[in-house]
Parts: C-alpha cells; sequence; structure tokens
C-alpha cells in the first residue's frame, strides 16, 4: 500500500515580503502553489498510489476566488478518473474559508466531519483513517484527544491538524503531546499545520511534511509531500518528494576582510552558485546577506542597486531562472570603532547621550507616538504585527528600530570622520 | 601623552632622521621646514606612529613597504615611558627598539582609548580645517548644539547627517502631506486590495450563474421537442402539397402514351440518321464535282510546261563543273608560281651536287641519296668515334694519373722506415709503472720525513733540560719509570718527614711567642722579680762587687772593656749601686709578687719545654733534610751519567714520557727514512733501466728526472705507435694506388681495343653507303650534312612537280568536262572558254530544274482529284443504303413518310420514360410509403386544408425560433460567464500585487522608524551634548575668543532665537553682540580655533592627554593676530603637548619672541 500525505498547500496564496522589483520572475511566482499541487497529482497518478491525506489548510483562510476551489475539484477530478481516493481534513485557514462550504467535490474526496472525529475505510486495503477538521478558525482544545481506538487488524492512519506544542512560529491550534499521539496505537500520524517538513517519531510514524511550496524567506529548502509505504502493516519506507517550483535560500557570505566591491562579490559567488546547486533545477529565491568588516562596507551601502544587480548577474550566469529576494548588507566598515560612551571625546558624549535616551523608557514617548502614528496608517494585517494588543508600538519592534538607528548613527559619525 | 623623540628612520624621504620633541618647560615646539622638506611627511608620521601605518601609505616611494619604520620616545601623563618602533606589516607593527614585537596594547595606556580619527580630527587642525569650521559655523547660523559638538568633536557634518536622516525621513511619510513614498505606497496598496476584490470570483456569482444556466438549458429542450413534433406535422403536409402536382403529371403521361400504342418503334438516333444521310449524299455529290475542276486544271498545267530533260540529265556533270569551276580558276594563279619554285630547286640541287664532289644529274643525284640506315649507321658511328677517342685519351690520362700517384706512394712508403721493435722498452716502461708514480711517492715520503723530522727537533729543542740532539737523548743513560717512581716515593716520604718536623718545630716556635707574649705582658706590669733575675741581679751585684773591690778595694787595674762589658759609661761605681739597689728591689718583690713570679715560673717553663720541642723538632727537621739532601743528590747523582741536572721524580715522569714520544717519534722517522730511501733507489733503478731502453741518442739527459725518462719513454712508445699506424695507412694506400694504375692500365687497353675494332668497321660502313674509303668521319659527317640537305632538296621537287602534275591534270579535267557538256546540251557554248561556259551552264540547268517541278506538282494536283472523286462515289452509295434501312423500319416507300414516323416513335419513348420518372418521383418523396399508398394518401388529402395546416405550423416555428435564440443566447452568456469565472479574474496575481505593495509599505515603514529615531536621537545627542559643554565651553572659548582676537571681542554669551534655540553670540568690550554670520570670515576662524583649543582643554583635562598638531594654522593671519594665535597655543601647552608645523620663518621667530627661548622650541625639519 502506497498513499501521499501532504498538508499547508495554501492554493493561490501569494509570496509574501517581497518588494515588487522588476527582476521578480512574475510568471515563475505565478501559479507557484497550483503548479506544485498539480504535480502532486501528476506523481499519485504516475505512481498510481492507492490514495491521498491532506491535511488541512488547503486554502488561505481569507481567500475568497472561487477558482481557486474549482482548481482543486478539477485535480480531484484527475484523481477520481484514475480511481484515487482523497481523504481531506480541514485546518484552521480551511475552517474560514468559503471555499471550502460552497464547493461541490467529486466522489472520490472525502472529507473529516467537524463535530467529532470521524473513521473512514477503503475497500479492498486494511486500512483506516481517523481525522475530525476544525470547525472554527481557532481551535485550542486537543482534538486527538477524542480520537477513537484503532481498528483492529487495520493499518490507522490518524490525520490532525495541530500546531503539536511549542512550535512557536505556528498559531498553536489544536495542541497536543507526541506521547500521546505515539500512545495512541496508531501507524502513522498524518499531521499539518507546521511549515517546515518534521518526522518526529517513527513505528509509529509522526509526520508534519511541511507545505507544498516556500512561500517567503521564512520557509527554505526543499518543500513537497511525503510518500508513504506499508508493508505487511507496517511503514516500509517515508519518502519526501519535492515539488516546489520556487525554493527559498538563505545564504550568509563573511565578506570580512574583502577589501573592495568585486572582492566581496568574488566571495558571493561560489555562494550562490552553491545555492543554485541546492535548489535541484527549481527557480532559487535567494536572499544574501553580508557580514563582517571589510573595507568594501562604504561601496557596498552606497551601492544597494548595483550590488542587486551584481548578485543578480553572478546568478543568472548560473542559472536561467533565478530570483534575488533581497541582498542585505549587514556589514561593518573596517576602521569604524565601537561608539560608545566610553570614549573621551565629543563623539563618546554623543553615544552617551543617545545610549541613555535609548535606555530611559519615558524620554521617547514623542519618538513612540510618532511612530505609533504611522503605524496606524498601516492596513491592519500589517498594523496587528507592529502594535502589541492594547496598540502601543512592540516593544521588539521598537527596540530593533533603535539599535539599527543607533547603528545609522554610527555609520553617519564614521563618514563625519572621513569627510576630516 | 607627549612625544619627546621622533625618529623617522626609514619614512618618506626620511632615512635615519630624528626630531627632538623633549622639554618638559616647553610649550609649544615649532618645527620649520621649507617646502618639500618633509613637513607633511612627519605630520603623517606622528599619526602613523601612534595607530599604525596606513594600508596604502603614499610615504613608501623611497623605501620599501617592508622597510617603513618610525621610533619614538613616548612620555604619558604619569611619567611613564616608552621606546618603541612602528613597522608596517600585516601585524606585529609594535616593537622595542630591540625589535621584540609589543603587544598591540602596549600604546593604550598612552592613547587614553582616542582612535586615529579622535587624533586627526580634534589634535590636528591645519588652516583648511579651520577655513572649513568656520565656514560650518555659519551653515550653522549660530546653532549653539551644533557648533559646540563641530568645534568640540572630530566629526564634520554630523548636524547636516541629522538634516539629511529627516529629510530622507520626510520624503519617506510626512503626516500631513500626501504625495511621500509611504503614501504611494500605502495608495498602491490599496489600488491593489481594490482590484483583489474587483477580480474575485465570488461562489454566489458562480452559484448563481450556474441556476440561470441550468433554467436556460431545461428551455432549450422543452422548445427543442415542441419544434421537432411541428417538423413532423408540417413534413407530411409538406409532402402531399408536393405529390399532388406529380401524380396529376403522371396521370396525364399515361393517358398520352395509351394514344401511341401503335405507332413503329424507331431507334433513338433515326432521325439523326436520316438527316445524316441525306446530307452526306449531298457532299459526295459536292466532291465529285469539285474532283472533277481539279482534275481538268492539273492537266492543263502538264500540258503547258516545257522540260528540258537532256539539260536536266547532265545536271551531275553541270554541277561539277560548277564546282570545278573556283579551283580552276585559283590553279590559273598559281600554276606558274610553282614551275618557278621547281627550277629553282632543280638548281639548288645542281649546286649541293657540286658542294658534294659529285658529277652527276639531277635524277641520278636523288638516286644516289645514301639509304637512312646507312646514314644513321655513319652517324652512330661518328658519334661513337669521338666518344671512343676520348676514353682512349681519358684511360690514357687515368693510367698515367694512377701510375704517378702509385709511384709517389711507393716512394713515400719508402721514405718510411720500418718500426724498430719496443718490446724491451715497453716492458721497462709497464714495470716502472707498476711501482706507480714513484715519484709522487718519494715527494709524499721526503715530505713527511722532513715534517716528522722538524716536529722531532721541535720537541727535542723544547724538551727541558736536554740540550743535545735527539739521537743522544734515545741514547742517554736515563734512569727509567720504576727508579722515577721510586725516588718520588721515598723523596716525597722524606719531604713528609720534614715538613712534619717542621710543623712541629714550629707550633713549638708558636708556644714560645705565646709564651714570650705572656711573660712580655706580665713583664710590662713590672719586672718580674724572678728567682733568676733575682739570681742575676745578685750576680751582677757580686760581679759589681767583685770589680768594685778588684779596683777599688784590691786596686788592681781593672780593664776598661772588662767594665764596660760591666758597667754603662756612667761608670762602675754607679753601675755597681744601681746593680745593688735593683739586687734588693727585685729581693723585695720575688717576695711581695709570688703570684706574678709563680706565673713568670709557670710561663718561663712553658717556654722552655716549647723550646725544647722546638730544638727536637729543629733536629729532627734537620736529620730529614739531611736524609732529602741525600736523597736529592742521589737523585741527581741517578742523572748525572745523562748528564742531566733533574726537576723532581713527579716532574721527570712528565719529561721521560715525553722522552718516549720523541723516542716514538724518532723510531717513526727512521722508518720514514728508510722508505725514503728504498723508494730513491727503486727511482734510481728504474732511471737506469729506463735510459737503457731510450735511444742512446736521445736528448733526455742522464741526470733527468724519472717523470721525464717516462714521459719520453711514453712519447717514444707513442712515437712508434704512431709510427706503425701511419706506416700501416701508408703500405695500404701503396697498395690501393698500385691496383688502381693496374686497373687504369687494363681500361686503356680496352678503349684502344675498342678504337681498333670501331676503325676496322668504319671502312665497311663507308662502303656501305657507297663513300670513299679514305674519308674521315669529319668528312663523312660533312657530307651527310650536304646529303641531307640534298634529300631535303629532292622532297620539295618532287612535292612541286607532283602539284605542278596534279594542277595541269585538273585543268584539262575541267575543260573536258565543260566541253563535253557543251557539246551534248548547249552547243551555242562551244565557242565559250570553259571557265565562262560553266556558270552559264548551271544558270540554264536551274531554269530547267525549275519547270520541272512545277510539272511534278500539277501531277500530283491530278493524282489527287482522282482520289477525291473515287471516295465521293463510295460515301454515295453508302448513303443511299442507309436512307434505304429508315424507309424499311419505317414502312414507307418514299423519305417523305420517314420523318414522321421517326416523331411518332420518338414521343412514344419519351412519355415512358416520363411517366417512369414520374413515379420514381414520387415515391422518392413519399417519405418511405410506397407508390399506391403516395397515390391513395394524395387522393385522401383534402389539398386546401394542408395547405392551412402548414402555414399554421409555419407561424408556431417561427415564434419557437425566436424564442430559441433568446435562450441560446442566454445559455451562451452562462456557459461564457462559467468559462470566464473557471478561469479567473487575476485575483491571484492581485493578490500578489497587494502582497508586494504590503512588503514595500513594510519596508519604507521600517525605514522611516529608523531614519526617524536616528534624526531623533541625533538630534537629542547633540543637544545633550550642548547641554553638558555649554558651561565650561563657551567660557573658555570666550577667553581664548577675546585672545585670539586681541580684544576685538571681550567674550562669547549664549542666547535663544526665535525658535527658542540656543544660539552662540559674540560679546563686544562693550557689551554689543554680534552673530557668527555677522562676524568677519577671521573672526569666524578664530572663534573656531577658540572653541576648539578650549574643546582640546576640556578633552586633555578629562582623559590622557595628545600632541595637538597644528599644521601652518596662521598662514593667513595677521601678524597680531598670529601671535595672538600662539599665545594661546603656549596656552595650551600648559595643558598638553603642542607641535606648530610652518614652513614660514617668520612664525618661528614671532613664536620665539611670543614664549622665549625655554618656552618656545624651533627647530629645522629637513628630510
Amino acid at each position: 500500500m502506497r498513499f501521499i500525505h501532504c498538508a499547508d498547500i495554501h492554493l493561490d496564496s501569494p509570496f509574501v515580503g517581497l518588494a515588487a522589483r522588476p527582476d521578480a520572475p512574475r510568471d515563475t511566482l505565478r501559479d507557484a502553489t497550483r503548479r506544485a499541487f498539480s504535480a502532486l497529482v501528476d506523481h499519485a497518478l504516475r505512481e498510481q498510489v492507492d490514495f491521498v491525506v491532506i491535511a488541512g489548510d488547503l486554502y488561505d483562510g481569507k481567500w475568497k476566488d472561487y477558482t481557486t476551489g474549482l482548481f482543486f475539484v478539477a485535480e480531484m477530478g484527475r484523481l477520481a478518473r484514475a480511481g484515487i481516493p482523497a481523504f481531506v481534513l480541514h485546518g484552521n485557514h480551511d475552517a474560514e474559508s468559503q471555499l471550502t462550504k460552497r464547493l461541490t467535490l467529486p466522489d472520490n474526496v472525502r472529507v473529516f466531519g467537524a463535530r467529532k472525529p470521524e473513521t473512514f475505510t477503503l475497500d479492498g486495503l486494511d486500512v483506516a483513517l481517523h481525522g475530525q477538521s476544525f470547525a472554527t478558525r481557532a481551535v485550542t482544545d486537543n482534538l486527538a484527544a477524542d480520537y477513537p481506538q484503532p481498528v483492529p487488524g487495520a493499518f490507522n492512519i490518524g490525520v490532525l491538524h495541530t500546531a503539536m506544542e511549542g512550535a512557536a512560529e505556528h498559531a498553536p491550534y489544536a495542541p497536543c503531546r507526541l506521547a500521546e499521539l505515539t500512545a495512541r496505537g496508531y501507524d502513522y500520524w498524518a499531521l499539518g499545520h507546521v511549515h517546515a517538513r518534521a518526522v518526529l517519531s517513527r513505528h509509529p510514524h509522526v509526520v508534519f511534511p511541511g507545505n507544498l511550496q516556500g512561500r517567503s524567506i521564512r520557509e527554505t529548502g526543499p518543500k513537497g509531500f511525503d510518500v508513504v509505504t506499508v508493508t505487511d502493516g507496517r511503514v516500509a519506507d517515508v519518502r519526501p518528494i519535492a515539488v516546489d517550483t520556487v525554493r527559498w535560500a538563505r545564504i550568509e557570505v563573511d565578506i570580512a576582510g574583502a577589501k573592495d566591491f568585486e572582492a566581496a562579490l568574488a566571495l558571493v559567488r561560489p555562494e550562490i552558485g552553491a545555492a543554485i546547486d541546492a535548489a535541484d533545477g527549481r527557480v532559487p529565491a535567494l536572499r544574501l546577506i553580508l557580514r563582517g568588516r571589510t573595507p568594501a562596507h562604504d561601496t557596498l551601502k552606497a551601492e544597494p542597486e548595483l550590488l542587486h544587480s551584481e548578485c543578480l548577474a553572478v546568478a543568472l550566469s548560473a542559472s536561467d531562472a533565478v530570483w534575488i529576494e533581497k541582498v542585505v548588507t549587514d556589514t561593518t566598515p573596517p576602521e569604524m570603532p565601537e561608539h560608545s560612551a566610553a570614549n573621551g571625546d565629543a563623539v563618546g558624549a554623543l553615544f552617551a547621550t543617545i545610549d541613555g535616551l535609548i535606555a530611559d523608557n519615558d524620554a521617547l514617548t514623542d519618538l513612540r507616538v510618532s511612530l505609533a502614528d504611522l503605524v496606524g496608517r498601516l492596513p491592519a494585517d500589517l498594523r496587528r504585527t507592529m502594535l502589541t494588543e492594547q496598540g502601543a508600538l512592540d516593544p521588539s519592534l521598537l527596540s530593533e528600530v533603535l539599535d539599527e538607528a543607533r547603528a545609522l548613527i554610527g555609520r553617519q559619525v564614521h563618514d563625519g570622520e572621513a569627510a576630516q | 601623552m607627549r612625544i619627546e623623540r621622533l625618529m623617522l628612520e626609514r619614512f618618506g624621504r626620511f632615512s635615519d632622521a630624528a626630531i627632538d620633541l623633549s622639554g618638559a618647560d616647553v610649550r609649544l615646539h615649532v618645527l620649520l621646514g621649507d617646502n618639500e622638506a618633509g613637513k607633511s611627511t612627519t605630520l603623517h608620521a606622528i599619526g602613523d606612529l601612534l595607530f599604525g601605518i596606513d594600508v596604502r601609505t603614499p610615504y613608501a616611494f623611497q623605501h620599501n613597504y617592508d622597510a617603513l619604520r618610525i621610533a619614538a620616545e613616548i612620555r604619558a601623563a604619569d611619567g611613564r615611558r616608552l621606546l618603541f618602533r612602528r613597522l608596517k606589516r600585516a601585524k606585529n607593527t609594535l616593537r622595542d627598539l630591540d625589535d621584540q614585537v609589543l603587544p598591540d596594547t602596549a600604546l593604550a595606556p598612552f592613547l587614553g582609548g582616542a582612535g586615529r580619527p579622535v587624533f586627526d580630527g580634534l589634535f590636528g587642525l591645519n588652516q583648511q580645517a579651520l577655513r572649513d569650521g568656520g565656514q560650518d559655523m555659519l551653515d550653522a547660523q549660530g546653532d549653539l548644539g551644533r557648533m559646540l559638538f563641530e568645534a568640540g568633536s572630530h566629526v564634520r557634518g554630523l548636524s547636516a547627517a541629522r538634516k539629511a536622516l529627516e529629510e530622507e525621513a520626510d520624503r519617506l511619510f510626512r503626516p500631513s502631506a500626501q504625495k511621500r513614498v509611504f503614501n504611494q505606497a500605502l495608495g498602491a496598496y490599496q489600488e491593489a486590495r481594490k482590484r483583489v476584490d474587483e477580480l474575485i470570483v465570488r461562489a454566489e456569482d458562480w452559484e448563481r450563474n450556474a441556476a440561470a444556466l441550468d433554467e436556460a438549458e431545461a428551455e432549450w429542450a422543452e422548445i427543442r421537442a415542441r419544434r421537432e413534433t411541428i417538423g413532423r406535422e408540417r413534413a407530411r403536409a409538406n409532402r402531399i402539397r408536393q405529390l399532388l402536382p406529380h401524380i396529376a403529371a403522371l396521370r396525364g403521361a399515361e393517358a398520352a402514351l395509351a394514344d401511341l400504342t401503335d405507332a413503329p418503334d424507331m431507334p433513338a438516333d433515326a432521325e439523326s440518321r436520316f438527316n445524316d444521310a441525306v446530307l452526306r449524299l449531298r457532299l459526295a455529290a459536292d466532291s465529285l464535282e469539285r474532283a472533277d475542276a481539279a482534275a481538268e486544271a492539273a492537266r492543263a498545267e502538264i500540258e503547258s510546261v516545257t522540260v528540258p530533260f537532256a539539260l536536266l540529265d547532265r545536271a551531275p556533270e553541270i554541277r561539277r563543273s560548277g564546282e570545278m569551276l573556283g579551283r580552276s580558276r585559283d590553279q590559273n594563279v598559281d600554276l606558274p608560281k610553282r614551275k618557278t619554285e621547281c627550277a629553282e630547286t632543280v638548281k639548288r640541287l645542281g649546286d649541293l651536287c657540286r658542294r658534294l664532289g659529285l658529277d652527276l644529274t639531277v635524277e641520278q643525284l636523288v638516286v644516289a641519296i645514301p639509304t637512312d640506315t646507312a646514314t644513321a649507321d655513319l652517324r652512330q658511328r661518328i658519334s661513337a668515334h669521338a666518344a671512343i677517342e676520348q676514353a682512349v685519351r681519358d684511360a690514357a690520362r687515368q693510367r698515367d694519373e694512377a701510375a704517378l700517384e702509385a709511384a709517389q706512394a711507393a716512394q713515400v712508403l719508402a721514405a718510411v722506415p720500418a718500426p724498430s721493435d719496443m718490446a724491451g722498452l715497453r716492458a721497462t716502461l709497464d714495470a716502472v709503472k707498476a711501482h706507480g708514480d714513484l715519484g709522487a711517492r718519494h715527494t709524499g715520503l721526503v715530505q713527511a720525513h722532513d715534517a716528522v723530522r722538524t716536529r722531532l727537533d721541535t720537541r727535542v729543542a723544547a724538551l727541558p733540560l736536554w740540550p743535545g740532539n735527539g739521537r743522544d737523548l734515545a741514547a742517554a743513560p736515563v734512569p727509567d719509570g720504576a727508579t722515577v717512581a721510586r725516588f718520588a716515593k721515598i723523596l716525597a716520604d722524606a719531604e713528609l718527614r720534614l715538613s712534619r718536623a717542621e710543623e712541629r718545630r714550629a707550633e713549638a716556635q708558636a708556644a714560645i711567642h705565646d709564651a714570650d707574649r705572656a711573660l712580655a705582658r706580665l713583664e710590662s706590669e713590672g719586672t718580674v722579680p724572678t728567682a733568676e733575675a733575682l739570681a742575676e741581679a745578685r750576680a751582677l751585684r757580686a760581679q759589681g762587687w767583685a770589680l768594685v773591690r778588684r779596683r777599688y778595694i784590691a786596686g788592681e787595674a781593672v780593664g776598661k772593656d772588662e767594665i764596660a762589658g760591666y758597667a754603662p759609661p756612667d761608670g762602675l761605681v754607679a753601675a755597681y749601686e744601681r746593680s745593688v739597689a735593683e739586687a734588693d728591689a727585685l729581693a723585695d718583690s720575688h717576695a711581695r709578687e709570688a703570684k706574678r713570679v709563680e706565673r713568670h715560673a709557670h710561663l718561663t717553663g712553658d717556654r722552655a719545654a716549647a723550646a725544647r720541642q722546638s730544638e727536637a723538632a729543629t733536629v729532627e727537621a734537620e736529620a730529614a733534610a739531611g736524609t732529602l739532601t741525600a736523597i736529592e743528590e742521589e737523585w741527581r747523582a741517578a742523572w748525572t751519567p745523562a748528564g742531566i741536572a733533574p726537576l723532581p721524580p713527579r716532574e721527570m715522569e712528565g719529561w721521560l714520557a715525553e722522552r718516549a714520544r720523541i723516542m716514538e717519534e724518532g723510531e717513526r722517522l727512521a722508518t720514514l727514512t728508510g722508505e725514503r730511501d728504498a723508494c730513491a733507489a727503486l727511482i734510481a733503478q728504474s732511471h737506469v733501466a729506463l735510459r737503457a731502453g731510450l735511444p742512446s741518442d736521445d736528448g733526455v739527459g742522464g741526470d733527468a728526472p724519472l717523470a721525464a725518462l717516462l714521459r719520453r719513454a711514453e712519447a717514444i712508445l707513442d712515437e712508434a705507435v704512431g709510427l706503425a699506424a701511419t706506416r700501416g695507412r701508408l703500405v695500404t694506400r701503396h697498395d690501393e694506388r698500385a691496383d688502381a694504375a693496374a686497373r687504369a692500365a687494363a681500361a686503356l687497353a680496352r678503349a684502344e681495343a675498342a678504337r681498333d675494332k670501331w676503325n676496322a668497321d668504319w671502312s665497311g660502313a663507308l662502303a656501305a653507303a657507297g663513300l670513299p674509303a679514305t674519308w674521315t668521319p669529319a668528312a663523312v659527317g660533312a657530307a651527310l650534312d650536304l646529303w641531307q640537305e640534298v634529300r631535303r632538296a629532292a622532297d620539295t621537287l618532287g612535292q612541286l612537280t607532283h602539284r605542278i602534275e596534279a594542277m595541269e591534270s585538273d585543268q584539262a579535267d575541267f575543260a573536258a568536262l565543260v566541253r563535253r557538256v557543251v557539246s551534248e546540251v548547249a552547243p551555242d557554248l562551244a565557242d565559250v572558254v570553259p571557265t565562262d561556259a560553266a556558270p552559264r551552264l548551271a544558270e540554264r540547268l536551274k531554269e530547267a530544274e525549275a519547270a520541272a517541278r512545277r510539272r511534278i506538282a500539277a501531277g500530283e494536283r491530278l493524282e489527287a482529284a482522282r482520289a477525291e472523286e473515287a471516295e465521293a462515289r463510295v460515301a454515295h452509295e453508302a448513303a443511299n443504303r442507309a436512307l434505304e434501312m429508315l424507309r424499311g423500319l419505317a414502312c414507307c416507300q418514299s423519305d417523305e413518310g420517314i420523318v414522321p414516323a421517326i416523331r411518332n416513335a420518338a414521343r412514344k419513348a419519351e412519355l415512358a420514360r416520363e411517366v417512369e420518372g414520374l413515379r420514381t418521383t414520387i415515391v422518392q418523396n413519399a417519405d418511405g410509403l410506397s407508390l399506391a399508398e403516395a397515390l391513395a394518401e394524395a387522393d385522401a388529402a383534402d389539398p386546401e386544408a394542408v395547405r392551412a395546416a402548414v402555414n399554421r405550423l409555419d407561424e408556431e416555428d417561427t415564434a419557437l425560433l425566436d424564442r430559441t435564440r433568446a435562450v441560446s443566447e442566454r445559455l451562451a452568456a452562462c456557459k461564457a460567464a462559467q468559462a470566464d469565472m473557471a478561469r479567473g479574474h487575476g485575483a491571484a496575481d492581485a493578490a500578489q500585487d497587494m502582497a508586494d505593495a504590503e512588503a514595500a509599505l513594510a519596508e519604507c515603514a521600517r525605514r522611516w522608524m529608523v531614519l526617524k529615531s536616528a534624526a531623533l536621537l541625533l538630534g537629542q545627542g547633540i543637544d545633550g551634548f550642548r547641554q553638558a559643554q555649554q558651561g565650561p565651553l563657551v567660557t573658555r572659548a570666550g577667553e581664548l575668543f577675546g585672545l585670539l582676537t586681541r580684544g576685538s571681542f571681550a567674550g562669547l554669551t549664549v542666547d535663544y532665537d526665535e525658535r527658542d534655540r540656543p544660539i552662540l553670540l559674540g560679546r563686544r568690550p562693550d557689551g554689543a553682540r554680534l552673530g557668527v554670520e555677522a562676524m568677519s570670515e577671521g573672526a569666524r576662524d578664530q572663534l573656531f580655533l577658540a572653541l576648539r583649543l578650549a574643546a582640546v582643554e576640556l578633552y586633555v583635562g578629562a582623559a590622557e592627554p595628545l600632541p595637538f598638531i597644528a599644521d601652518d594654522l596662521f598662514v593667513n593671519f595677521d601678524e597680531g593676530r598670529a601671535g595672538a594665535g600662539i599665545e594661546a597655543l603656549i596656552a595650551l601647552g600648559a595643558a598638553t603637548q603642542v607641535v606648530l608645523f610652518t614652513h614660514h620663518a617668520h612664525i618661528a621667530e614671532l613664536a620665539t619672541a611670543k614664549g622665549g627661548a625655554g618656552v618656545v622650541a624651533v627647530q629645522r625639519i629637513a628630510a
């Protein structure tokens, strides 16, 4: 028996965090989630798997475009024509989605109910799938606790959309503990919600397949689904299959000592090459972070567009389609001292004052108000990421901003010194 | 920190230059240097010294990077000193003067945490920086914070930077402004969001459209069903309506057919066949008529043409004469020329005949031409003759040369003597050489011998106690080692005894000495009235008494000497009285000082015992000394035979050892002497043997060294070998030459034989060619050349003769031909010359041939007319036969009845076909009904009712059609909408745009926050600096400003502008206040300088001072203000070291004048 386990497909959801650049490969980005899902169906048909399990978050919650649902129906139709059933569990996004409620799905698709755990079996296969869909967006109950006892003699699969416990980057929905799952007596837990692939346990297997296509720099590395092979009622193999068309990677390059722009590029070049190789033929989406104390600092800082173009040129020389998402120059000039209050001169006094201001919570009230004013004009989603629940500026954001501001002043001082 | 000494060891153009900056009391160091003197280099070197040499320093033009070094001695404020060197390296750039690496932090205590920017920026000031600072202050518009910060820091333009940050932030966002980057990004976001809303396909829309689609499809189905029913009904009515006319026609046709039942059947083409026959009959008649006329015309033509057949019969000859005519005319011209040539050739042959010396006719001459074979044979022999003769000459020459060379070789060989036998000399040489290099060996032995000899002599000479030579030394009767050892032992024993005795004596002497000292001490306390002293005093008294009695009582003469022996010069009586007194005193004290006396007695006893011991020891020592002397005597005696006065035995042991070594050397010398002599003997022996082997008259003298003899012998042997080789080569050459001579002689004989044979064959060949037997090859050669000309001339003659004959023959043939034809067919031309007659004959022939052609054409036309006539007759008959057959078919006798009969038959057939066609049509249009059913249906129907039904159905269908159109439009619209929705409207793209815009917005917001925060922090930071520094800095700067402006300003004051910002103003002595913008440029510069100097003072007051380096600051100051500036620098010099670089001597003089020699130190610098 062989089946596909996937989750977090987020059909038609946009790539996050890219300020539109003219050189962005829009055609590649467009439909990337659809192409990934079609590739999954292609694989199912080609390999003649016995069924497909989708462990939640087919759609983005607020996404209302009915064509997205129609696309899903069409893909399920392809599976139906090949006689391959699909078991769908609704995650937090699906629960919120209008599409989930309005679509009519082909007969080969069975959806786990949201009121209580439900068990599906398949004719001719000793398999039982247990699962409970999310009824609402925020399910904070432990759903797994109510999952039924395993069906004796069958290969039992628990399908669950959960953040487990302590997946910090993900909303803490349907929390449960690993030990709880492994103790349930199931053979395989097909989980969803966490976007990074993880095999938390073997025999019984507890698997997050990760999402199907990375959509931001936070979702790096190969993305896809898992093909699970079951022999004699036991998991024989869990094999990840990558179907992403765009592959995200963060490249941190220490260019300390690079004497000029060219030398810095020379250090970056092999790293880009390695990242492109690692992208395995996908369109690489690369964020380059240059670090270190280097004489090239000033040029790199002064010429961000040139730097971006050069990096892109390097990348394009190694690959026809590649995307430099961002080049972050986090370097320092070699001779720039740590500006601090300890310096005995006016600069020392200046930084003493600045550090005092940063430390003094009250001193920056005006600034906070001023910054909050801007944040108040941002769209709600964006605003939420920058404000506390009480509507104040997020302290960690303020702290980061002040750090950057201090560094910026440091650079200005450095430039002023250089102007002497 | 102060720099005491700066040493520019390798830097710029400096090599080992030193600048002294010491002097605790010096407030201002003025370094005076001309342009190019290295002022800037020195200035830069100070920075490089303290903070490291720049990676790409421009000062490595004279010394390599690796060589650059600056050294200095520096002193911290707390008195610590450091003597160090700075190198240009990647690391370990600090060294002490012994080149030991110093840690990079070694300078930190001296710099107090200041970096190079602080040093260069705050502690370094030049004219340009001063000017820029003044300008910056003007730009600051009196902004106090900014002015204080920029003058008091090493950083320029920070306020401008703050402004730039604010401006950049403003460009991104300002609450009240709309056209900012942020708003644009927000607009883009909202736009994208709106587009997403617009483009999104909603489920409700989809469902609504799906319902409309279903409805339209249902209506479409209903309409379609009704239209199908209508179609069927309308089809039936239409069928009936369509069939009715056909049925009527069928019925009519069937009736007409019945009327023609009796009409005869005729072929379908009967009428055309009839018409054809009639036509062909008429055509045949026309043809007959035309053929008759043509035949008649042809015949008339034939009769009218006369053809001269006789002339035509001669046509070949006439044509031939025409062809010959041209050539005949040419020959008439050519023939005389050829005859002339012929005569010339005959004449030439006659000449050749004479040149050959023959008296022959031309014909005879031609016959006499030698055959080609004979000619070729002779020519071959002639050419062979030359070769044969040449071969004989060559062979003779070669034979002579070979013979000569053979004779020479024999002569050379004879001149080389046969080698003598050198075996003896060779054996001797080998034997001598078997001994090796005797000369070298001998030399080596001599050298070794001499070296040993010299060494031996040196050692013998160096050997102490021995005045003689080595040989005598060996023979000298010296004691052996055992004897010496024995002496050494007994001597040592004797010496030990002696030393012990002396030791004891010394001890006794010491005891005596101690006793003496104790007695002396005792006696120093007063004379010890010892018994002995008493006795002595009494004895003296008695002696005196005896003398007194003898002189004065007995009156005896007492000798003066005797008295003198007893009494001092004062006289016997006095002496006697004194001795009486002393004896009495002694006797008294002896009784009184018994203890001292006892002590004295004890001491005296000890001393006596010690004296005894000393004596005994002395005796023993003397005995021991005697023994020692005896032994030494014996020792010396043992060496006497050898004539040596020996050293002590221990030393003589070493002497003996050295002697033994010398004797060993001596033996080695003897061996070497033997070897050397043996070698010399061998050399002499070899010499004799070699001499004997060498030729007696050899140039080598009898006293020549062996090596020379050896070389000579080897040379002689080499020479003999060489001679033998040479002779061998000569013999070989001689033999080869002799062989060559013999071969050359044989070759000559062969060549001569060939020549003889040729001579013999030549006669035969001449005879065969019919030439005189006496002719030489040269003569024959010339004759053959003439014969060749004869042959060519004879050939030419033959050809000419032949051509003339041919031409004459052609002429005759032509004339005969023309005459013959003329006589036969044109007698009128008998008198015309053939060349004129021939063309005219040709003309006549042409006319005759034209007439003949006309006659033939007429004949052919006549034949054709006859053929046409025959053909027309056949056609006529055939037409008649066809008409006859038609008449039979139509059952009539005349042609007139045929046509009506044919018409009836055709009508009957047509009606039958029509009936059949109508029936088929009816069945075909009866929608599957049989003919009978269709006829029955039609018969039953009412045509009017049918028409009405059709109209009704048409109306209903038209109405349905309109509905169909509307429904299908709805259907299409719904389907299109569905397809459109299924395709999507690009909402995902718009969503991506929205995400992009959101990212841009976030980035913009973030950037704005950072810029805004930085601007705010920087502004507040500068303000904080102002608040902290304002008081002391402004006060001190005000004082300096007054000093620098020489009282033009009294100081500085702080006020606030209209925006309530603190600003800096200058204060005049009268209290008037002046803003920076109102100050002169010079005043601004001085204000900046005042602020800077005040800032430096404040800095050095709080941290480790650094030297203040001023670079030609006062170059643009008038003398008064320059003086004031120098005073300000001297004032600063109290707080930290101040160095002023200048290339103006007057500045240096001014400084000296201002500060005095102890306070201002001026020195020149020069690279």
